[in-house]
């Protein structure tokens, strides 16, 4: 899914995401041609099926082993944590 | 440019995961019931343990996310899941069977399965946060070559549903009831179900049939009715065995001690054996279309 500018047709580029309070999430969009910006707004429950369905904003990070279930889970064993985790360990698809 | 909701192709790069993963397992079978409490768990674990003796090279995944339990019935209850290079590592249990479940995550035990998100409308996240994390654990999980993975499903036919979408290739089903009449209602919608989904039976297993006098060893019905075999006729599928109960049964699964090496000659031990067989066969046969 992506935004088209209602001036140029263009599709519009994902700027960024950010959560403001109380888990609302405002994700910000921008014409690459004539610089016109929209923020989408989404409510805590959408913001929270979204990312329980794995889906990241603003398209792929670096996959971490079990990084949802770890970074979702209440009551996770501390050494599990995804704060622990080495950058290096992330790593590609493979066979 | 970023796309913002590249949903389809972050789906399919998951599933893709999932298929990668699951590529050095031979076969993956559910074991599944309609109904909570028939000793689901207790016939996955023992039935693992059955199917390693035999020769085989066994996961489980614990895939009730809700009320995991097998990993303390395989005496690894204790241990964590390790995370090396990207992967994550299974503990062992008897026989190196691996095993993954959610319990290895927490804390401690008595640690309830609760998420981070808003409370208001969870329900309508949080069915898809217990299918990611069946989906989490199928792909990132570091099987190794098995002949076999158990997938033991939690009571309802949801995640039947989720695991089918998750693992195509799913060999087959042993459906779990036990002699009561509410049983077998409950489990017959869940083979209609199963059937609906095309997911072949692999049979029918009676748990916690009778309960056999450890005086005289006189048979004792534990449940006022409830008849299986006519089940598994009803719907053509094969009816497997019954597995009486045992006080020792629960008792090894309260401890993580392998019941069937420590009581191998008991008529239970050899109901999972038989399972094994019947799921052995099945698998060097595959199903005529239709069944």
């Amino acid at each position: 899914m992506k935004y088209e500018c209602g001036s140029c047709k263009d599709p519009m580029a994902f700027q960024g995401a950010e959560e403001a309070t109380g888990g609302v999430l405002r994700i910000a969009f921008r014409c690459p041609n004539c610089g016109l910006q929209i923020f989408l707004i989404a409510n805590p429950q959408e913001a929270q099926l979204v990312k329980s369905m794995g889906i990241t904003l603003g398209g792929r990070e670096g996959h971490r082993p079990l990084g949802l279930v770890r970074s979702t889970l209440k009551g996770i064993r501390e050494e599990l944590s995804p704060s622990r985790d080495d950058p290096a360990g992330e790593d590609e698809l493979e066979e | 440019m970023g796309i913002a909701f590249d949903v389809v192709s972050q789906v399919s790069e998951q599933r893709e995961r999932v298929r990668a993963s699951l590529s050095r397992i031979k076969h993956k079978v559910a074991i599944m019931s309609g109904k909570g409490g028939v000793g689901k768990s207790v016939v996955t674990a023992n039935l693992a343990l059955a199917l390693a003796h035999k020769g085989f090279s066994v996961g489980i995944l614990d895939a009730d996310v809700d009320g995991p339990s097998i990993p303390r019935m395989l005496g690894v209850g204790g241990q964590r899941l390790d995370i090396e290079a990207g992967r994550v590592i299974p503990p062992a249990a008897t026989f190196n069977i691996k095993v993954a479940s959610v319990a290895l995550l927490l804390s401690d035990e008595e640690t309830a399965v609760t998420w981070e998100g808003p409370n208001q409308s969870a329900f309508a996240w949080r069915g898809a946060m217990e299918m990611s994390t069946i989906r989490e654990f199928l792909a990132d999980v570091q099987w190794g070559d098995r002949d076999l993975l158990l997938i033991d499903l939690p009571p309802g036919t949801a995640q039947l549903h989720n695991l089918v979408e998750l693992v195509p290739e799913l060999a087959g089903a042993i459906v779990v009831t036990i002699p009561s009449q509410v049983a077998k209602a409950t489990v017959k919608r869940s083979i209609d179900f199963a059937g609906k989904l095309g997911v072949p039976l692999i049979g029918l297993v009676k748990n916690m049939d009778g309960f056999l006098c450890p005086q005289c060893a006189t048979p004792i019905d534990l449940f006022p009715s409830g008849d299986a075999r006519e089940i598994a006729a009803d719907y053509g599928l094969p009816f497997v065995t019954s597995v009486p109960f045992d006080p020792s049964l629960a008792s090894c699964s309260d401890r993580g001690s392998p019941y069937l090496l420590l009581f191998g000659d008991s008529p239970a031990a050899e109901a999972f054996r038989s399972i094994a067989g019947r799921i052995a066969d099945f698998l060097e046969q595959p199903p005529s279309p239709g069944f």
